[in-house]
């Protein structure tokens, strides 16, 4: 069974947080103050910026080890990545959205490939609708199938949820909770929310400002 | 009867100017917009020169650039068989020329303003720089490249200076529509100094509603 092992530095101008945690299949929580640095450590994951030092690994793949001068792109990580504000491609319709993010088919294969993506996540309806006219539920629905369209082997969430109202934000997490089940995957959640770490927590990783301080079953 | 040849040469020149510069001009403002360095200030301002530079002046430096005397010159004349300068090619260089910084400038802004996540959460799905530059940055800044493009146009369709200097003011070669205007002045031919006056108006003020018809879809 692989693991998705964390063990870096991570700098920003002004700031950076030490992150140390070993995350498995299931839901894994970050949480912690705003500015301690959990979004910072997502990225890192996600590798859109680079440790100074530390490594990420994930089973046989090294998608980080500064001091060995180990840098894995985004494009070769195989991680899905769910943003606050959804992050869409506002130009291209919800299939597109997802279909972009299927790897290694054709577009006709990948557009059918998306469209089942959609029906999981239950915005099927709005495949071919105004990107920009979806509510803030179903930019998040469509993110999390972008998001899983690629076989992620880890998912990302940076506090997907907190823009949502109480409904969508509930039925939003039992997707999250049915999808990452179902799919085997890493999930690092991102949250401020309490009742998110009650309702989807199988670990947490307590944050304080600059770094990690204990992994709790 | 009207010679309707400089405003067929004008257009034709501007058109191929245009597209010169934006396939110049938005690969240089992406690279400008990516990478930044010191280096990129200086850059910029060189090719920002063309708006703040008399046109005759920007003439002049294409002239000693581009003559027959000149190494590239000399390298043009070699391969086509004949010079660049005084010669409609001339004049497409020198409309280039003065369209490219209004292409750049506009360009370089609108792909900076693309949300940096969105571009890094094509990156993260799989997305090579080159498809997240085809697919999700250059189309999200498209309305920005636009606007630079028909104002690129414009100056490049009303250029006077540059193009005099660089393709001189050959009636029937090289005689774009404002140079022809003011040939038409200096001879005392009223009627196609106004004919060509209202012509190169009228398509400026086209090109303006058109630009201010992208910003206010923008918001």
């Amino acid at each position: 069974m692989s693991n998705l092992i964390v063990d870096v530095r991570v700098e920003v101008p002004g700031f950076g947080v030490d992150a140390a945690f070993v995350a498995e299949r299931g839901i894994t929580v970050l949480s912690g103050p705003s500015g301690s640095g959990k979004s910072l450590t997502l990225a890192a994951v996600a590798g859109t910026i680079r440790p100074v030092r530390g490594h990420i690994r994930c089973g046989d793949a090294t998608f980080a080890e500064p001091t060995r001068g180990v840098h894995l792109r985004s494009q070769d990580r195989r991680v899905g990545m769910v943003y606050q504000h959804a992050a869409l491609f506002e130009h291209k319709s919800p299939l597109d959205n997802v279909a972009l993010a299927v790897r290694d088919v054709g577009l006709t294969a990948a557009r059918v490939a998306a469209g089942e993506l959609l029906e999981r996540v239950g915005v099927a309806s709005l495949a071919t609708a105004k990107t920009r006219s979806l509510s803030g539920g179903e930019r998040q629905r469509v993110a999390l199938a972008r998001a899983l369209a690629g076989d992620a082997r880890v998912l990302l969430l940076d506090e997907p949820f907190s823009s949502l109202d109480a409904t969508a934000r509930q039925a939003m997490r039992k997707l999250v909770r049915s999808l990452v089940d179902e799919r085997g995957v890493i999930a690092l959640l991102v949250t401020h929310d309490a009742q998110d770490v009650d309702a989807l927590a199988d670990r947490v990783v307590a944050y304080e400002p600059g770094r990690t301080v204990a992994a709790a079953e | 009867m009207t010679d309707w040849f400089p405003l067929w040469l004008s257009l034709r020149v501007s058109v191929i100017a245009t597209v010169l510069a934006v396939v110049f001009g938005v690969a240089l403002a992406y690279l400008l917009a990516k990478w930044q360095s010191r280096w990129t200030a200086i850059v910029e301002a060189v090719f920002t020169l063309p708006i703040v530079l008399p046109p005759t002046v920007l003439g002049y430096y294409l002239l000693t650039l581009l003559g027959t005397r000149s190494t590239l010159g000399r390298t043009w004349e070699q391969l086509f068989g004949a010079p660049l300068v005084f010669t409609q090619a001339g004049a497409v260089v020198a409309a280039t020329v003065s369209a490219l910084p209004f292409v750049i400038r506009a360009a370089r802004a609108a792909i900076s303003n693309v949300d940096p996540r969105v571009e890094q959460a094509a990156r993260v799905v799989g997305m090579s720089e080159w498809k997240v530059a085809r697919v999700v940055t250059l189309p999200l800044a498209a309305r920005g490249i636009g606007a630079g493009v028909a104002l690129g146009f414009a100056r490049a369709l009303g250029d006077f200076g540059a193009t005099v200097m660089v393709a001189g003011n050959i009636p029937g070669q090289t005689q774009t529509l404002p140079v022809a205007v003011y040939d038409a002045v200096q001879a005392g031919d009223q009627a196609t100094a106004r004919t060509g006056s209202l012509v190169l108006g009228g398509i400026a003020v086209v090109v303006l509603i058109f630009v201010t018809q992208i910003f206010a879809r923008r918001r």
